[in-house]
């Protein structure tokens, strides 16, 4: 199941944390995000992004998925 | 892919409605009511400001919040003993107005949303429907 982990501190800073998506999904998701938060008026400034080692599992997992089909 | 980012956000030219339900917020948590186009005081100065959270304070009657020409937040109060100062409560209601906006975007992409409120951090966690 997708999931998505926010969390908003007080010195101005967000995590966010994405779970369960395959591919560079999360990455579009990510910018859909920012696109809404940036028409509510939040501009936002990556500072620091960690790619997840099951990510990469999961990803192989897509491939062969789509390679089999 | 899964992956783990830090933003650093900066609001400016807010939304009306996410800012309102943000200074609702804030007005419960510091016993306050919300007035808009209203007149925040405090020792020796006056000003006319789009919201006012309305509460008795050592010396003013509250934290007015002024949305400035440049679209910027700007907080004005007498916070000489108040509960909170000037900068808690831009930070507060910057973390509140952040928390408000990511939600309605996640319910905007189809997530069904949950908040937790914890002492210096509020936790969203949105989970994707169907």
């Amino acid at each position: 199941m997708k999931e998505i982990i926010i969390k908003v501190s007080k010195d101005g800073k967000v995590s966010v944390d994405f779970n369960g998506f395959v591919g560079k999904e999360c990455f579009a998701e990510r910018t859909r995000l920012e696109e809404i938060l940036r028409r509510l008026g939040i501009d936002t400034k990556v500072e620091e992004e960690v790619k997840k080692p099951e990510a990469y599992v999961e990803q192989e997992a897509y491939v062969m998925e789509v390679e089999r089909a | 892919m899964s992956h783990y980012a830090v933003v650093k956000v900066k609001i400016q030219n807010p939304d009306a409605r996410v800012l309102e339900r943000a200074l609702q917020r804030l007005a419960e948590k510091l016993n306050a009511t919300v007035k808009t186009n209203a007149v925040v005081r405090g020792w020796n100065f006056r000003r006319r400001v789009n919201y006012l959270l309305e509460t008795s304070l050592p010396y003013g009657n509250g934290y007015g919040v002024e949305i400035n020409s440049k679209g910027e937040v700007v907080v004005h109060v007498d916070d000489h003993d108040a509960p909170m100062t000037a900068q808690e409560f831009q930070q507060e209601l910057q973390k509140l107005y952040t928390a408000e906006a990511v939600k309605e975007a996640l319910q905007e992409l189809g997530y069904d949303v949950t908040e937790q409120e914890q002492r210096e951090s509020i936790v969203i966690h949105a989970y994707a429907l169907g």
